[in-house]
């Protein structure tokens, strides 16, 4: 299902771009990570609180990629980026990146979603030093 | 020979100007909107800037600041859609009921006519036609179905390529913003008038409360002294 075949295609495309000025977002990235991970069990319903789990997880992403001074506006990017640089490289374990994605289709439990974004937080914050 | 002489001119009003000192050459001039005439483009090395209404494929958006997409899995776009080309799953809680999100949605771009029906009938400004249209490969099968992470892009880039319907969503969206504060205002100064009144009328009932009272007693007392009176008066006969 894959419309990219690498990295190579993103480097071309108009949806990734270097920007050194994204390393000062780390730390934001990581802070609202947080904040919404913390708020997720006050949402009003189970899906909610998934989805809350989920941008949790994607602040965490956004977080990986500033770190390395790049930005993207599209969520295949994103994939592509962590599982080629990220996860082929042992940075990152692959199962971070499969949680975001269950967390994307809004798959599991409240719970399950909350523990993955801790984890991936608590990843995340080691892989930046943060 | 107008259209011909027109067409001349307008290739070269660029360079004139140029040449006159009026204008500074950008390095990607032909790629502006505003300029006409015939020219050569030496396509792929350069491009053309293709206007904001051109439209290739459908893109889902997703909020920039928190990655939440904003597609419902309403289904609107998959019943207005000529070819049929989209497919949704809406996401299902635990106690197996659907849920405003997508699960799963798939577009074939092979099936795709581009028409747009899609992004005009989107009631959450979910799904907009994007602009990327160089999209060969070598595969035929799997890759020509995208899946949601394929289509999924930034509101920021969305903001890039169609800069006029993203101001005209962002001036709704503080109109609306505007409007929602100005009924929240007068639903407050209703509320405060309405708690005025209440306030007011209490106090005006307690006055008349404590100004009735007085008055009861003194009513029911010369009523009961003219039932004692003939009652004492009953007495002696």
């Amino acid at each position: 299902m894959m419309r990219s075949p690498g990295l190579h295609y993103w480097v071309e495309s108009p949806h990734l771009f270097r920007d050194p000025s994204t390393a000062n977002l780390v730390s934001k990235d990581l802070e609202k990570a947080e904040k919404l991970l913390k708020e997720a069990p006050s949402r009003k319903d189970a899906m909610e609180q998934v989805n809350g789990a989920y941008q949790s997880m994607y602040c965490c992403m956004q977080a990986l990629l500033h770190s390395i001074q790049y930005k993207t506006t599209h969520m295949r990017c994103i994939f592509t980026i962590v599982e080629d640089y990220f996860i082929a490289k042992g940075i990152l374990e692959s199962v971070h990146l499969n949680n975001f994605l269950r967390g994307l289709k809004i798959e599991g439990t409240p719970q399950e979603n909350a523990q993955a974004a801790e984890a991936m937080i608590a990843a995340v914050k080691k892989i930046v030093g943060k | 020979m107008a259209i011909t002489a027109r067409h001349f001119v307008q290739t070269y009003v660029e360079d004139f100007k140029y040449w006159f000192g009026q204008k500074e050459r950008q390095s990607s001039f032909r790629n502006l909107p505003e300029v006409r005439g015939s020219f050569t483009v030496q396509y792929p090395e350069q491009k053309l800037r293709v206007p904001e209404r051109f439209r290739v494929l459908p893109v889902l958006i997703y909020e920039e600041d928190n990655g939440d997409c904003r597609c419902t899995a309403c289904g609107i776009c998959a019943k207005v859609c000529p070819p049929q080309c989209i497919w949704i799953v809406q996401a299902k809680g635990q106690e197996g009921k659907p849920k405003p999100k997508a699960n799963e949605f798939y577009i074939d771009m092979d099936v795709c006519m581009n028409c747009g029906f899609c992004s005009e009938f989107c009631p959450f400004d979910a799904i907009k036609m994007d602009h990327v249209f160089e999209l060969s490969n070598t595969e035929r099968k799997k890759s020509h179905v995208y899946n949601m992470q394929d289509l999924l892009v930034s509101t920021e880039y969305y903001a890039q390529t169609h800069p006029r319907a993203w101001a005209k969503e962002l001036a709704v969206i503080e109109e609306e913003a505007k409007k929602k504060k100005a009924k929240e205002v007068a639903a407050a100064a209703a509320a405060k008038k309405k708690a005025e009144e209440a306030a007011k009328a209490a106090v005006a009932g307690d006055a008349a409360a404590t100004a009735s009272a007085p008055a009861s007693t003194t009513a029911a007392a010369p009523a009961k002294e003219p039932a004692a009176k003939p009652s004492g008066e009953d007495k002696p006969q």
